[in-house]
């Protein structure tokens, strides 16, 4: 039976000042650091293009043939062996991330405790991402995603777009019930430049994991799952006869909250846990959880150090 | 175990229901808390796991329904009334007196204390009998102590003798499946030797009666001295409390018997233990009403024995007119009548004796001898309103008729002897002139004197000679043999005693289809109870004692919901 959903205007937009402060930003600039230092040339992943061009990066010798760069010979072989070799090098491209944070009411509804809305943990965490690519002069794209995926923010680059890009961030209105599947059709169909896909979200979509991570399986882009997560979305703390009201659909269940019934629902969530690690573990994804009570930018840090970041 | 307000299948019921009830309330939905979640995937999945299971888990909270069914359970044994002493392997029935013994002062209420105080150590499927007027079933087995109690507060010790000697013999009497245990419950003493399997238990109200003294025996008799139409009165006096120069006063009709001199009063005998008798003589039998009233005094613990009646006699003499032809051995007869008197025909006369077309003038009651030989042998004309049969019985034994040898008397005759009854007013006898023919055995047997003594007085309906009339004991009828018929109360309820013979309940008038006795209380057991009583008796323990079922069930109870209250409180029960 489906009650009155939480209604929009009781969901609010986070202020930019209490989303992103002095403190937050400092944070960020300390983050920055050690991505470089952790990741060698600083990025996500090394982007190898396919391509043989201008890079510094050695690849390999080949035969002269007349037309080619005499600035590439390799005059050491030639007076070591006279044979006329040309040096080849990369082309190093860079890693446009795409920013899919979930604004749907659920992250915007405040705890029964008091504490912060999800999205205020998973905007900090899109922005803390979006300043480390741009630091690497990577292009960082905003696609918020609710009901639906919409552009915010079209890829760009520029190591001073952070404070920008936060302005983006703090300006996204909360949007409706999720539907993540549907944002990534719409994502595929947007051909963008293959790149990092960073989705920020619970992942607590209606339609089950299961219909989430096939349509991920289809993604042609690189993937880093972000999952905001709380202490009580596995162990809650209710007791008793309720009526339990979905946030976003208005969905009500009645349940009587016994012992049984709180194992049964534990490891539903364990279930649902496992197939999104599986899920990254299989894709080669990138995968991290964020506890949302905590603050975002340590807990990036640690993932940084400890590689889990590193695709 | 058994339960005093309910039997065993009322109990399952009424659990069963309770039980129902209680699930159906489990059953109901109850009223949610609602709760704002991110998502309840994973509650519907957790409560299709749960739903998905076996019924007797689908049940909601088993435990807490189990719980509130054990405190209704407890509450519904408690409303039972159970009690652990129940069906044992004797019976048990108390007989409590309820006789003018019981009346002295205070001890009425002694007896219901100590009633109390058995059926607590009773089992519940004792009976109880109050033995008053006549026996009477106050507690039924099974049924609670408190309907005892509302049913004796309407009641009181009637003015009869105990009875519960002939009530304890009728138990004894009775075929049974268990040995029988009988709890004596007043201040006379128990028959010794009952034997069989009857077990009798005295148990005596706590303190003894108060002294007490009265008159326990009155009777009377023909004057000895010879007198006509007196008799003379017995009366016996007794008890605890001293009656030196204590005479009972005598009244006939309340005309005190003042005028009665020395002689007529006398002390004759003085037994030890307090007994006098008293003989007051020559009193003449008129058909009034004797009252003898002995003033005891302060001290005297039952005044009801203080007063006791009987109906005199009517001995007046019978003023008989005879008319012409009556037969020798009829007026022979008649003459040796003492109470008969000849009377001039034309004067006034309480009876006419002469032919049939002879009689004397007059329209009162006659012997009438038939000249003609045919249909009855003797004929009653009588105004009795009761059936033919019955008036016929008691007029044929009032006559004496049914003294003679009739068979002999129709071999003599060479007819049959038959006695018929007609309806009419007022009393006729008709009998064969040809009975008192010289030559019969009947006129020289000396039945006829007897039926021609007896015929006089029924046709004249004098009230006969009632030696005593006590409260419990078998009237033993006139002299004269009439038994009365019929009898009912001073209220009019009839006492038939279906043939046996009539037993007065309680003192007071009753009233018979011939005459009207007034029986007294005359119970030396009445008038001396406690009297001699060392010491209190200790009665001998029942065992097996019933106890409070009822007192733990309630705190269990109470228990129970102190638990459930503590669970809720905790959190662990819904």
């Amino acid at each position: 039976m489906a009650a009155e959903p939480v209604p929009r205007s009781a969901l609010r937009r986070v202020p930019r000042d209490e989303l992103f402060d002095t403190a937050f930003f400092e944070a960020v600039a300390r983050l920055r650091i050690v991505a470089r230092r952790v990741a060698g040339g600083g990025r996500f992943a090394e982007q190898r293009s396919k391509d043989m061009g201008s890079g510094i990066e050695f690849r390999d010798f080949r035969a002269y043939s007349p037309g080619d760069d005499m600035r590439a010979i390799d005059w050491n072989i030639y007076r070591r062996l006279g044979r006329v070799v040309l040096r080849l090098f990369e082309e190093l491209e860079d890693l446009p991330l795409y920013l899919m944070p979930d604004v749907s009411a659920s992250m915007f509804v405040e705890s029964g405790d008091g504490a912060s809305p999800r999205a205020v943990a998973g905007l900090r965490a899109a922005l803390a991402l979006a300043a480390i690519s741009l630091r690497q002069h990577d292009t960082v794209g905003v696609m918020p995603f609710a009901e639906d995926l919409r552009i915010a923010v079209r890829p760009q680059a520029g190591a001073g777009r952070t404070l920008t890009l936060a302005g983006h961030l703090a300006a996204i209105e909360p949007g409706g019930p999720t539907d993540l599947v549907r944002s990534i059709r719409r994502l595929k169909a947007t051909r963008l430049r293959e790149g990092l896909v960073a989705i920020v979200s619970d992942f607590f979509d209606p339609r089950g994991i299961e219909t989430v991570l096939h349509e991920l399986g289809g993604l042609r882009h690189r993937l880093l799952l972000v999952q905001l997560a709380r202490a009580s979305d596995r162990d809650p703390d209710i007791r008793g006869d309720l009526r339990l009201l979905d946030c976003e659909s208005g969905q009500a269940e009645n349940v009587s909250v016994t012992p049984a019934v709180l194992a049964s629902y534990r490891a539903a969530y364990d279930r649902f846990q496992e197939q999104l690690t599986e899920f990254a573990r299989r894709r080669n994804a990138g995968f991290v959880r964020i506890d949302v009570d905590a603050p975002v930018v340590p807990q990036l840090a640690q993932l940084f150090e400890s590689g889990a970041l590193l695709a | 175990m058994t339960f005093s307000m309910m039997g065993w299948g009322g109990v399952f019921a009424g659990l069963a229901a309770l039980g129902a009830a209680l699930f159906v309330l489990q059953r109901l939905q109850v009223r949610h808390r609602d709760v704002v979640v991110p998502t309840t995937m994973f509650w519907r999945e957790a409560v299709e796991q749960a739903r998905a299971r076996v019924l007797f888990q689908r049940f909601r909270h088993p435990w807490a329904f189990v719980l509130a069914c054990a405190i209704a359970a407890c509450l519904w044994l408690g409303f039972a009334g159970p009690t652990l002493a129940g069906v044992g392997d004797r019976e048990h029935v108390v007989l409590v007196d309820g006789s003018a013994a019981a009346a002295h002062a205070g001890r009425w209420d002694a007896v219901r204390a100590a009633l109390d105080r058995e059926l607590g150590d009773l089992p519940s499927d004792r009976t109880v009998v109050l033995c008053g007027a006549a026996p009477r079933t106050v507690l039924a087995p099974g049924e609670h102590p408190a309907l005892l109690r509302a049913r004796l507060d309407g009641l009181a010790p009637a003015a009869s003798s105990p009875a519960m000697d002939r009530e304890l013999s009728r138990l004894r009497g009775e075929a049974r499946e268990r040995p029988l245990t009988v709890t004596w419950l007043g201040d006379t003493a128990p028959p010794e030797g009952v034997g069989g399997d009857v077990e009798v238990r005295w148990v005596a109200p706590e303190g003894a009666p108060r002294p007490n003294a009265g008159i326990f025996a009155l009777g009377m008799r023909h004057a000895a001295s010879g007198v006509a139409g007196a008799v003379d009165v017995l009366v016996d006096v007794g008890g605890a409390v001293e009656l030196a120069g204590r005479t009972p006063t005598v009244a006939v009709d309340g005309e005190p018997l003042g005028t009665v001199t020395a002689r007529q009063r006398d002390a004759e005998e003085g037994d030890a233990g307090g007994r006098q008798r008293f003989a007051v003589r020559d009193v003449p039998a008129r058909g009034g009403l004797l009252e003898v009233s002995l003033q005891v005094g302060e001290g005297d613990g039952l005044p009801l024995d203080d007063r006791a009646t009987l109906r005199l006699p009517d001995l007046a003499p019978i003023r008989v007119a005879l008319g012409d032809g009556v037969p020798g051995a009829l007026a022979t007869a008649l003459a040796a009548d003492a109470s008969v008197q000849w009377a001039d025909a034309g004067g006034e006369v309480d009876l006419r004796v002469g032919l049939e077309g002879a009689l004397p003038p007059g329209d009162g009651p006659a012997l009438v001898l038939a000249t003609a030989a045919t249909g009855h042998a003797f004929v009653l004309v009588t105004d009795d309103e009761r059936a033919a049969d019955r008036s016929l019985r008691d007029a044929v034994a009032a006559l004496g008729l049914d003294q003679l040898d009739g068979a002999a008397l129709a071999e003599e005759t060479r007819r049959p002897i038959t006695v018929g009854l007609e309806r009419g007013a007022p009393r006729e006898l008709r009998l064969w002139q040809a009975l008192f023919a010289a030559d019969l055995e009947f006129a020289r047997t000396r039945a006829l004197p007897v039926v021609v003594a007896n015929g006089v007085r029924w046709l004249v309906g004098r009230p006969p000679l009632v030696p005593f009339a006590a409260a419990g004991e078998p009237l033993l009828g006139a002299l004269d043999g009439r038994s009365g018929g019929s009898w009912v109360d001073g209220e009019g309820r009839l006492l038939d005693p279906l043939g046996a013979r009539f037993e007065p309940p309680t003192a007071g008038v009753f009233a018979g289809d011939e005459f009207a006795v007034a029986a007294s209380l005359l119970s030396p057991a009445v008038t001396e109870a406690g009297a001699g009583r060392a010491m209190d008796v200790t009665p001998a323990a029942v065992g097996g004692g019933s106890g409070d079922v009822v007192t733990w069930l309630a705190l269990l109870a109470l228990c129970l919901l102190a638990a459930e209250w503590f669970f809720y409180r905790t959190g662990r029960m819904p």
